[in-house]
């Protein structure tokens, strides 16, 4: 009997995925957006190796020389290649942006499930503090984390994460109740599945789908929150270039006129999230069939 | 309604926290170090600050204080933090007054405007505008809107809420306000106008809306009794939810024009780690966020008779 109800409902969310495949780059805005990303991450994760460093050190003779054959993006206050460092920078704030999102999407899948499954007072305490921390500025809490104690990758990545897990627990939660009522639940628990084999063989592959929207536009959001968080000096070390790091003594480029330093780093920034915003987008589109028709 | 009281209490926990957090020794910063003061002494001044007090019953002190006004000094000046904290505000709230009347107006009017004429080209110029709002970082909007109108075209000023020895003049204050404005609706304005605008859609496909229509009531009986109420539940909610989001926002815009309110003296006081100011900058901010929570689900309450039972609870 399980047997028969697992092969039903194995992969929904993957199948629903792949299904999805096709539409997706149908959508043209979200392909425009996949292959906008795709680019700056391939030049961001293999740019710095191609181009070498050669153009990153320090030169007296070239700082703030405007964008020319020879710096296609001009140099910034130290006379390095503005190029390169927004490709080195990339690099920084695309995978801390990624892995606080992934670490975010754990902890709000374990604290969803959580409270999806369990009945009762414990739900209403996990829902309750939820809510609270939600209607709260957290962002205060993020500055004053950052501010206070040294500033690593790490601890920029874990503030962000701490920061942003809140709305895929609720979404989790609420896919549980959903999902908790279906007939193939019931059957499995009818079936004595345990409550790890329930998580992973049916409520997660289920809320895939919804999941990796989230998870997609979580990933800007976490790429803008940490460029906001470097420009105040706040983010990741001064020492590791990040897209905010970059635009970190923006003020004083602006009134020395430096327009490049400030208009490219912002750009990419810009660019990204946008495109990831569309890959978000185009997911929701081709996977919700509700909102199929509007494309 | 009931729901604020945890919200508030986990909020005063939370600011309470950034003390017991806070680097250093609150005793021996007193007078510069540990080794100034003997052993008896510090046992004494901790004993004087409440220091060796269970944690709960610190908190509790403390709560106690910001209830009865007193909300301690800044470590940087040693000025009142309360007067500080509320003169920031009130500079602060024209700031959030002016951006918050700019995007309702704008959403409202570019969401209607979007809404009854979709898949027309000023549609798609809306929604690609909206699209791109949301993925720009406020700080650098500011930079490059600063770059352009103040370094380049010599228009507007850059920096602070009025030009020096020239305090009084409104116009010279409106100038001073139109950068960091524009920058805060030009970063926020982009979802609410998309919210309007698929809002304004559904209301004119619903079925109550054609019957009236059909009925052949007069078309601004039709746009502010049917259309406007409906359309705009969702957008008022989302505004609710999204105070949190907009505080930061505000803070760093403030940062970036050096707009002398509550953001700018947050940030300040972060990087100098003026903890007790943090403490009641978060505390204040978190109030007034639950409290426009509360106002705008008591306004959709308000708009939407259907949502008036569920409010007994």
């Amino acid at each position: 009997m399980e047997d028969d109800v697992r092969m039903v409902v194995r992969l929904p969310g993957v199948i629903q995925l792949i299904r999805a495949m096709p539409l997706f780059f149908r959508h043209r805005l979200a392909r425009a957006g996949f292959w906008v990303l795709a680019v700056i991450a391939v030049l961001s994760l293999f740019g710095p190796l191609w181009f070498g460093n050669d153009a990153l050190t320090p030169d007296a003779s070239r700082i703030y020389s405007p964008p020319s054959a020879g710096h296609l993006l001009g140099t910034d206050q130290l006379g390095r290649d503005l190029f390169l460092r927004i490709l080195e920078g990339g690099r920084v704030s695309l995978l801390t942006g990624l892995a606080a999102t992934l670490l975010a999407t754990f902890f709000g899948c374990l604290y969803g499930i959580a409270s999806g499954m369990a009945r009762g007072w414990l739900d209403r305490i996990l829902m309750g503090f939820l809510d609270a921390l939600i209607s709260i500025p957290v962002i205060l809490l993020v500055i004053v984390s950052q501010a206070f104690g040294e500033s690593s990758l790490l601890k920029v990545t874990l503030v962000i994460a701490l920061a942003s897990w809140m709305g895929t627990a609720r979404m989790m939660r609420t896919e549980c109740r959903t999902l908790m009522e279906a007939d193939f639940i019931k059957a499995a628990i009818a079936g004595g599945a345990s409550s790890i084999r329930l998580v992973f063989r049916h409520l997660l592959p289920n809320a895939l789908a919804p999941l990796v929207v989230v998870v997609t536009v979580g990933v800007g959001q976490a790429i803008l929150l940490e460029s906001t968080l470097s420009f105040l000096n706040l983010g990741v070390p001064a020492t590791v270039a990040s897209w905010g790091n970059l635009l970190g003594n923006g003020m004083s480029s602006v009134l020395s006129g430096a327009w490049w330093v400030v208009l490219f780093p912002g750009l990419s920034i810009v660019l990204t999230v946008l495109a990831i915003n569309l890959i978000g987008d185009g997911l929701r589109d081709t996977i919700d069939p509700k909102h199929r028709s509007q494309y | 309604m009931l729901g604020i009281i945890p919200q508030l209490m986990l909020l005063s926990i939370l600011a309470f926290l950034i003390m017991k957090v806070a680097p250093g020794d609150p005793v021996a910063s007193l007078v510069g170090g540990r080794e100034f003061m003997t052993e008896a002494d510090y046992q004494r001044v901790s004993r004087n600050l409440g220091l060796d007090r269970p944690v709960l019953v610190q908190y509790g002190i403390w709560f106690e204080n910001i209830l009865n006004g007193d909300w301690g000094r800044s470590i940087a000046d040693g000025r009142e933090i309360r007067g500080i904290v509320l003169e920031g505000l009130r500079v602060t709230l024209v700031l959030v007054g002016f951006s918050w009347l700019t995007i309702t107006l704008l959403a409202i009017g570019a969401g209607y405007w979007a809404g009854t004429r979709a898949h027309s080209w000023p549609d798609y110029v809306i929604s690609t505008l909206a699209l791109v709002s949301f993925a720009t970082p406020a700080f650098w909007l500011g930079l490059i809107l600063i770059l352009i109108f103040s370094v380049r075209l010599e228009w507007l000023p850059s920096a602070g809420q009025s030009t020096l020895g020239r305090e009084g003049g409104l116009a010279d204050q409106a100038a001073h306000l139109v950068l960091p404005v524009m920058t805060i609706v030009l970063t926020h304005v982009g979802p609410c106008i998309r919210l309007v605008r698929g809002s304004v859609r559904d209301v004119l496909s619903a079925d109550f809306f054609r019957a009236a229509r059909a009925r052949g009531l007069a078309r601004t009986t039709l746009i502010l009794r049917y259309l406007l109420p409906n359309a705009l539940t969702p957008f008022i909610t989302w505004a609710g939810f999204s105070f949190p989001l907009l505080v930061g926002g505000i803070f760093i815009v403030e940062w970036v024009f050096g707009w002398p309110g509550i953001g700018r003296l947050f940030l300040q006081a972060a990087i100098s780690r003026n903890y007790p100011l943090l403490m009641a900058v978060v505390l204040v901010t978190g109030v007034l966020v639950i409290i426009g929570n509360l106002v705008a689900d008591l306004l959709v309450a308000w708009l939407n008779p259907k949502l008036r039972r569920g409010h007994g609870r």
